[in-house]
């Protein structure tokens, strides 16, 4: 990219611009970072330890044994208090009142993420607050079960519905089978678009990572494959085959024309004597038709592009058919 | 680079032996008791279908037997265990192993197995004659050969963190994903006709995926580098197929030598090349929790992608920077934004040019005839520079009344050598318009709706690919100067044809209603798009689907649900389809 490019600086402007104009308008109504999120925290008291939460809370505590949160080591979140006032802080006072106020707690009203990123900034959830997800008001707790085992993806349909069910079309990646996630292709902690695990770069990547035979480069390419894979392709499910946004022909000919042979008239007979060779003829006069309004990759096999070139010179060999 | 990687993996795991015995114990440990269970499920299972090509089932195999699950899980202080698998198949399983020690070695691999049952096309509608010669056939040189596809997907990864560097985290990977079976290539020959055959590919890709990683967290953030390598590879590069005598189909003479590059003459040729590709990735991250009241990330990405058949690379060069502050009053604005540059090699295609071998154009190549030139310097359409914006402005309401959220996306497509419009601009420009909202009112219920507006400047199309102006012309012979060739019809196109829309709206409705252990789910999403800037070739779509899914859980053990989904596409193109049979 070339930095002084006019329409790039313009660009760049026009975005800083916006987002200047945003917080100008927000500057009135500015919190410091951290404040936000858990309630009732007490910072005068001292930690206790998880025996003495199981005091009261004996089946929360047992629960929680054997469970991620209830192996994880300080020196991971280094230094952090771990057990359970790793996230509801020090319990002194609460073991003493038995107040609720007197302890950090996590309702409907208390977003739990700033406590929960405190350890997992670390642990692979750091781009978190720039995420879809974030940015739409979710929590945590709106997914993860802590003090139980819990399957996060089991929650996605509870918004996500319609994918779920774009898995019952007819053709569809391998969900609904078991075989794949929602996490095969989407790290919901992400703030790539989608969610979905590009490193960084575009949505095309993801695909490549098991559809590595279709990325090239190649000699002679699809142009819209090189584009972007959802100019053809619908990711969770679709009616037509293979993905298809569209089936074909129709898929094709909203770029390409037909091949002017579709418009040729076959002959009535179901045999036809060509160079002292019969030649059949099973279709009649639509079997021009037939051939060349049915399905393009019948023939154009290497639609993701080729390293070989096809018979014709003055199609230089361009016609992705070997 | 595979090297590399392999003598950084062996340097993590040195430093891990070295490390553990000296690892210092942590005075905040949890005590815990060793917890041992396990369960074993069997079962059996059973599937058949008609034999005919149904793509409802196209993960599942026929057949039947056991079924059995197993899930084992040890836990103590020292570390921990479990392994859980599933097997229905010797191609369908699903298996999981997990250990650690100390949490200071944390291990994880999955090991997948799925078969995918593929179509035999009898490719029987390629069959055609018209009355003045002209040929399509079909030949399935494998006409009872049943494809399909083993696949399968075993992924490691094992983490190092230790007492004496708490922040330093390293983390080793692997990928190994195989496909194994066959499928069928149809490959065209022309010109004694349009000629399809149809043989058996054999399939056997390995891909191999190499990563290793080293983070650095504290308190104020994290900085992490990743570099890995991949390895794609085809057992079996290519098939062969012996083409047809290019004779003209009446008169059974080699009239058409100098416009096929080959044809029988040179024996068996590889058709279905699957190149070898490797791909070399590096990327670094940095994430800073309170930057003057920002949290903000950012990182670059270098890759490259080597086609090793044919020695041609590309390279993706990236950055990406995101910046998130609250306020007061439940406001959130974000801004993320992201550029980078692909460059892929370019490639001079000397096309074959052979020599007439009999009548008119005996002796002479197809250049020498007509003065069309076919070799050419491929650039890739790949090639490009791009800036992408988005930014956020959310607000929440209060739990019943929800969030509200505003978003304005940028993106701007500079390609180096594809023109998406008339007068050769190779920019797209696409402004993107949003606001949506969700909340949930009551207890058990969520609604959602959102709308998105978007309008693009140069939308990705095919310039000059449709409706030629040439007039074909009525001549005895194709040999005859007069009569208009095929690369002419194409110089003299005009019309443009793209699947992308100048501007779009979409609609988008979900509702969702949790009672008991229940579940009803319902979603509507309208998409209206439109293309009138190309040449002669208006484009329009409209899609709507509408969803619903009940989920039903009666006890802890049992559930069922049922979906049913209604999509409806309008699709106006400026093509005339006659007849199509699919």
């Amino acid at each position: 990219m070339t930095l002084t490019r006019p329409s790039t600086v313009a660009l760049l402007a026009l975005a800083a611009l916006a987002g200047a104009v945003s917080l100008a308008g927000l500057v009135a109504a500015q919190e410091p970072p951290g404040s936000q999120g858990a309630a009732g925290r007490e910072t005068s008291a001292e930690y206790v330890g998880d025996a003495t939460c199981a005091g009261c809370h004996e089946d929360t505590v047992h629960a929680m044994q054997g469970q991620i949160h209830g192996r994880i080591r300080a020196f991971e979140v280094q230094g952090r208090t771990v057990g359970c006032e790793g996230c509801h802080g020090p319990g002194s006072a609460h073991a003493e009142s038995t107040d609720p106020s007197t302890i950090r707690t996590f309702g409907a009203e208390t977003a739990a993420a700033s406590t929960c990123l405190e350890c997992h900034s670390s642990k692979g959830q750091h781009q978190w607050p720039a995420s879809t997800h974030a940015l739409e008001g979710l929590d945590c707790t709106e997914c993860h079960s802590i003090h139980t085992a819990s399957l996060p993806e089991a929650s996605c349909s509870n918004c996500h519905a319609d994918v779920e069910a774009s898995f019952q079309l007819p053709s569809h990646h391998p969900v609904r089978e078991g075989k794949m996630t929602c996490a095969s292709c989407h790290d919901v902690h992400s703030a790539e678009e989608g969610a979905i695990k590009a490193h960084m770069q575009r949505k095309d990547e993801l695909c490549f990572t098991c559809h590595q035979g279709v990325e090239g480069p190649f000699v002679f390419e699809h142009e819209p494959v090189e584009e972007d894979c959802s100019i053809c392709h619908t990711p969770h499910g679709s009616v037509a085959n293979n993905l298809l946004t569209v089936a074909e022909p129709a898929l094709c000919l909203q770029c390409h024309e037909l091949h002017f042979h579709a418009g040729y008239d076959a002959s009535d007979s179901a045999e036809v004597d060509v160079g002292g060779i019969e030649r059949e003829n099973p279709w009649g006069a639509e079997g021009f038709r037939m051939a060349f309004t049915t399905s393009c990759t019948q023939c154009h096999t290497k639609i993701h592009g080729s390293d070989l070139p096809s018979q014709s010179v003055p199609g230089r060999g361009e016609a992705l058919l070997r | 680079m595979r090297n590399t990687l392999r003598l950084l993996g062996l340097v993590a795991v040195g430093v891990a032996l070295v490390a553990l015995p000296a690892a210092p114990a942590n005075a905040q440990e949890t005590e815990t008791e060793t917890v041992t269970k396990g369960t074993v499920e069997v079962g059996a299972w059973d599937a058949s279908d008609d034999g005919s090509p149904d793509l409802v089932t196209e993960y599942e195999s026929n057949g039947g037997g056991p079924d059995v699950a197993v899930d084992v899980e040890t836990r103590s202080e020292g570390g921990g265990f479990s392994l859980d698998a599933r097997v229905r198949d010797d191609n369908d399983f699903d298996l999981g192993l997990d250990f650690e020690v100390g949490r200071m070695i944390r291990s994880h691999t999955s090991y997948t197995g799925l078969p995918h049952r593929l179509i035999h096309d009898d490719i029987d509608n390629l069959a055609a004659v018209t009355t003045h010669g002209r040929i399509v056939q079909e030949t399935d040189l494998a006409p009872t050969a049943v494809y399909g596809i083993d696949y399968e997907l075993l992924e490691h990864r094992t983490e190092l963190q230790f007492p004496g560097a708490a922040g330093l985290t390293v983390g080793i990977g692997y990928r190994n994903q195989t496909r194994e079976g066959q499928r069928q290539q149809v490959t065209l020959s022309h010109c004694d006709s349009c000629h399809a055959y149809s043989q058996t590919r054999p399939v056997d890709e390995t891909t191999e995926d190499s990563l290793i990683d080293l983070q650095y967290a504290w308190s104020g953030g994290m900085v992490r580098g990743e570099l890995s390598h991949r390895e794609f590879d085809e057992g079996t590069p290519y098939i062969t197929l012996l083409y047809d005598n290019a004779l003209h189909p009446e008169l059974r003479l080699p009239l058409f030598e100098n416009r096929v590059q080959f044809d029988s003459a040179q024996g068996p040729l590889p058709v279905d090349l699957v190149p070898e590709i490797t791909k070399d990735r590096f990327k670094l991250e940095a994430s800073f929790i309170d930057v003057k009241g920002f949290w903000v990330n950012v990182g670059g990405v270098y890759t490259e992608t080597r086609n090793d058949t044919t020695n041609i690379s590309s390279e993706y060069t990236g950055s990406v920077l995101s910046a998130v502050r609250r306020f007061k009053k439940g406001w959130n604005v974000a801004w993320k934004a992201r550029a980078y540059t692909i460059e892929t090699d370019d490639v001079f295609v000397d096309t074959g040019e052979p020599l007439g071998i009999a009548g008119p154009q005996a002796g002479r190549t197809y250049q020498e005839v007509y003065g069309f030139d076919p070799d050419f310097l491929r650039q890739s359409s790949t090639n490009r520079d791009v800036l992408e914006s988005k930014l956020t402005v959310s607000r929440k309401l209060g739990r019943k009344a929800g969030t509200i959220k505003l978003l304005w996306e940028l993106e701007n497509v500079d390609r180096e050598y594809l023109a998406v419009a008339e007068n050769g601009d190779t920019d797209t420009t696409e402004n993107i318009f949003g606001i949506s909202w969700w909340a949930r009112p009551r207890k058990g219920l969520r609604v959602e709706a959102g709308l998105r507006h978007g309008e693009v400047d140069n939308p990705f199309l095919a310039v000059n690919d449709q409706v030629s102006t040439l007039q074909s012309t009525t001549v005895a012979s194709p040999f005859d100067p007069r009569s208009a060739q095929y690369y002419e019809f194409q110089n003299a196109r005009i019309g443009d044809g793209t699947a992308l829309p100048e501007s779009w709206n979409e609609v988008k409705l979900r509702g969702s209603y949790t009672f008991g252990t229940n579940n009803f789910s319902t979603s509507y999403r309208w998409w209206d798009g439109d293309n009138t800037g190309g040449d002669l070739t208006d484009w329009a779509r409209t899609n709507q689907t509408l969803m619903a899914t009940l989920w039903m859980a009666p006890t802890p053990k049992w559930s069922w649900y049922a979906t049913a989904a209604w999509n409806d596409t309008e699709l106006d193109l400026a093509a005339s389809i006659p007849l199509f049979d699919g």
